[in-house]
C-alpha cells in the first residue's frame, strides 16, 4: 500500500488542525468575558448619564416653561413649573452627593447603602399635562438611570 | 482510489479552515480586549478615570441646575436642597482610590 503513507500523513495534519480549533475555542471562550469594570466606576458612569438625563430634563422643563417667543409655555401653571425646576435642581444636588460618595474612597461595602439612600430620596413624581411627551420621556430616562445606579452590585 | 480516499480530508480541511479562521480572529479580539479591560488598568489609570467621570458629572450637574435658574422655586426649603450636601472636591485624592481598589473581600 504505498499510497497510504500520504492519506495518513493528512489525516494527522487535520486532526492536528482540529485540536487547534478546539484549544482555540477554550481559549476565546473563557478570554473574551472581561471582568466588569469596578462598581464604583460603574456608579459614576451612571451618575453622569444621570446628570445628563437631568441637564437634559431641566432643558425640557425650561422649554415647556418659559420657551423663547414666539412660541407659547406648554405649562402656564407657575407652581407646577416651579415644582419641576425643584426637582431638577434636587436630582442635581442627588447625583451631586451621589458623585461625592463614590468619589470619596470609602469600601464599595459602606459606600454602597449610602448611594442607595440617596437615590431612594430623589423622588420624580409629577402630573404633568398632556403634550408635554418630552418632559415625561425626559423624566422617565432619568428614573431608569436613577434605578440603574441603585442596582451596581 | 488514492484520490477518492484522500478528498473527504480535504473537504474536512476546508471546514476546519473556515473554522480555525473566525476562532483566530476572536482569540486576538480577546487577547486586545483583556489588555483594555479594567483589572489590567494601573491603580493611576483608574484614579485618572474616576476624576473624569467626576469632572463630566459635576459640570453635567451645573449645566442642569442653570437650565432652570430663571424658574423662581417653590416657596419653602426646595432650594436648600439643591445646595451641595458634600465638601468632597469634584476631584479625589488618587492616594484614596488607590486604596479603593485594593480588592475587597464579602
Amino acid at each position: 500500500m504505498p499510497n497510504s503513507k500520504p492519506v495518513h500523513w493528512i489525516a494527522a495534519a487535520l486532526l492536528l488542525t482540529f485540536s487547534l480549533v478546539s484549544g482555540a475555542c477554550a481559549h476565546s471562550n473563557t478570554a473574551t468575558q472581561n471582568p466588569p469594570a469596578p462598581p464604583q466606576v460603574q456608579v459614576l458612569q451612571y451618575a453622569l448619564t444621570a446628570a445628563t438625563s437631568n441637564q437634559a430634563l431641566g432643558a425640557a422643563v425650561h422649554l415647556a416653561c418659559r420657551p423663547a417667543p414666539p412660541a407659547v409655555a406648554t405649562i402656564t401653571d407657575q407652581h407646577l413649573c416651579s415644582e419641576l425646576a425643584d426637582g431638577v435642581r434636587a436630582a442635581a444636588a442627588g447625583i451631586e452627593q451621589i458623585r461625592a460618595e463614590a468619589a470619596s474612597g470609602d469600601a464599595w461595602s459602606v459606600m454602597k447603602p449610602k448611594i442607595a439612600a440617596i437615590v431612594s430620596a430623589i423622588a420624580l413624581n409629577y402630573a404633568v399635562p398632556g403634550g408635554n411627551d418630552q418632559l415625561v420621556s425626559q423624566i422617565s430616562a432619568l428614573t431608569a438611570t436613577l434605578a440603574n445606579i441603585k442596582g451596581v452590585q | 482510489m488514492a484520490a477518492a480516499a484522500v478528498l473527504p480530508f480535504i473537504s474536512l480541511g476546508v471546514q476546519a479552515a473556515n473554522l480555525l479562521i473566525p476562532e483566530v480572529v476572536a482569540l486576538y479580539n480577546a487577547i486586545k480586549g483583556l489588555h483594555t479591560a479594567y483589572p489590567q488598568m494601573t491603580q493611576a489609570q483608574l484614579s485618572q478615570l474616576v476624576s473624569e467621570l467626576s469632572s463630566q458629572v459635576a459640570a453635567a450637574d451645573a449645566a442642569a441646575v442653570a437650565a432652570v435658574a430663571d424658574i423662581p422655586p417653590v416657596s419653602g426649603g426646595a432650594v436648600a436642597a439643591a445646595a451641595p450636601a458634600s465638601n468632597t472636591p469634584a476631584v479625589a485624592p488618587a492616594a484614596a482610590w488607590a486604596m479603593a481598589m485594593q480588592p475587597q473581600h464579602g
